[in-house]
């Protein structure tokens, strides 16, 4: 029972920033009108990501902790592939994460950046900004993730090469969120150029009370549905394991 | 490793590159009037619209000219081919890309509203 709470938690909070988020009366920012309620959905996605990402790496570095023959461990063999599709499912829920931050921005900069074009410009959409273009490195370290490991015919090399591949994708993932969006200027209110003074992933004491009452509790129960899909991603992939095996 | 999955590999790795190389030439183009007029290529400038009666928009040659004051506190002439942007008056800060193409005004191909940072309580309207 314990053990299912976190799922309440997540869903009850994801709906309250839902209508919360969309249904307060918030005050109006200059160009961006009511689009600023994406700060709810937009951001959280990146957090999801990151902590998505964070459980992906923990499995990784497990998994190769115990091919260590010194490594003491108790049913190793199915362990250890748990551990590698823990591993490659986080990552997947991450993938999605960072598709959804990258399409909630791209809807966002369409109405504020660049509302004066026309819905048929690329450039309407897309601007080239250095976080826009961060994020999107990210994603394709992530793909290639994926492409690796579907290289591979034998599971156990597949497992740890992707493992060895997957710290250095999460290590890429500190100065491209952490670093980069700090250094450079550009049209995010997070660049280092802002007014915010730049470069703050979390853009503390920048938000009022209005908006941090839902913004909190967002990223909190985004986290916690990430993890639920992640979960429920990773249990199907171990049953579609096991009965592979017993045929 | 199947063939298919190598070109693909390489496509990625090579896609990789192409955006880290756009990246430092997109980057380091954010500048100010003074520079922008030396170097004469194509940059990205951040500044406030200032003078704002004196902007006009010639409808007959489809120019929208305004003044920009960018972080220096230099002020020059933008012309921008297209109309006034709408929001253009709410906008906090403005970001123009192009380049001098005649030496005393700026001709900005793109515009790009960039929005305020702080999400503060009511008293922002």
């Amino acid at each position: 029972m314990v053990r299912h709470l976190y799922k309440a938690a997540g869903a009850g909070l994801v709906l309250y920033a839902l209508i919360a988020g969309l249904m307060t009366e918030l005050p109006v920012m200059g160009p961006m009108g009511q689009s600023n309620r994406n700060i709810f959905y937009h951001v959280p996605m990146w957090f999801a990501v990151v902590v998505m990402m964070g459980v992906s790496v923990f499995n990784s570095i497990r998994y190769l902790r115990m091919t260590d023959p010194d490594y003491e461990r108790s049913g190793a063999g199915n362990d250890l592939a748990l551990t590698d599709i823990k591993a490659s499912e986080s990552a997947k829920t991450g993938v999605l994460f960072n598709i959804l931050g990258l399409v909630t921005g791209m809807v966002w900069s369409r109405v504020t950046w660049s509302s004066h074009l026309p819905a048929n410009r690329f450039d309407a959409w897309w601007i080239w900004d250095p976080i826009q273009i961060c994020a999107l490195v990210s994603l394709l370290i992530y793909l290639a993730y994926f492409l690796l490991r579907s290289t591979f015919q034998d599971e156990e090399q597949k497992a740890k090469i992707s493992s060895v591949y997957n710290i250095f994708a999460f290590v890429t993932l500190i100065p491209l969120y952490f670093i980069i969006p700090k250094m450079l200027p550009g049209a995010h209110p997070t660049a280092a150029n802002s007014d915010a003074g730049g470069g703050s992933f979390v853009m503390a004491g920048k938000l009022g009370g209005d908006f941090s009452i839902i913004f909190w509790p967002s990223i909190i129960g985004f986290i916690l549905m990430g993890y639920w899909v992640y979960e429920l991603q990773m249990r199907t992939a171990a049953v579609s394991l096991t009965l592979s095996e017993e045929e | 490793m199947k063939p298919r999955s190598i070109l693909l590999l390489v496509i990625i790795a090579l896609f990789t590159v192409v955006l880290a190389v756009s990246f430092s030439g997109n980057s380091s183009s954010y500048t100010t009037f003074g520079e922008a007029k030396k170097s004469g290529g194509t940059v990205h400038i951040v500044g406030s619209w200032v003078n704002r009666e004196s902007a006009n928009y010639d409808a007959s040659r489809d120019i929208f000219t305004f003044s920009l004051q960018d972080t220096t506190g230099t002020v020059s002439p933008v012309s921008y081919h297209d109309p006034k942007p709408n929001d253009f008056d709410k906008a906090e800060k403005i970001v123009v890309i192009g380049k001098f193409e005649t030496p005393d005004v700026f001709t900005a191909d793109k515009i790009i509203m960039k929005c305020p940072s702080k999400y503060g309580d009511k008293e922002v309207k």
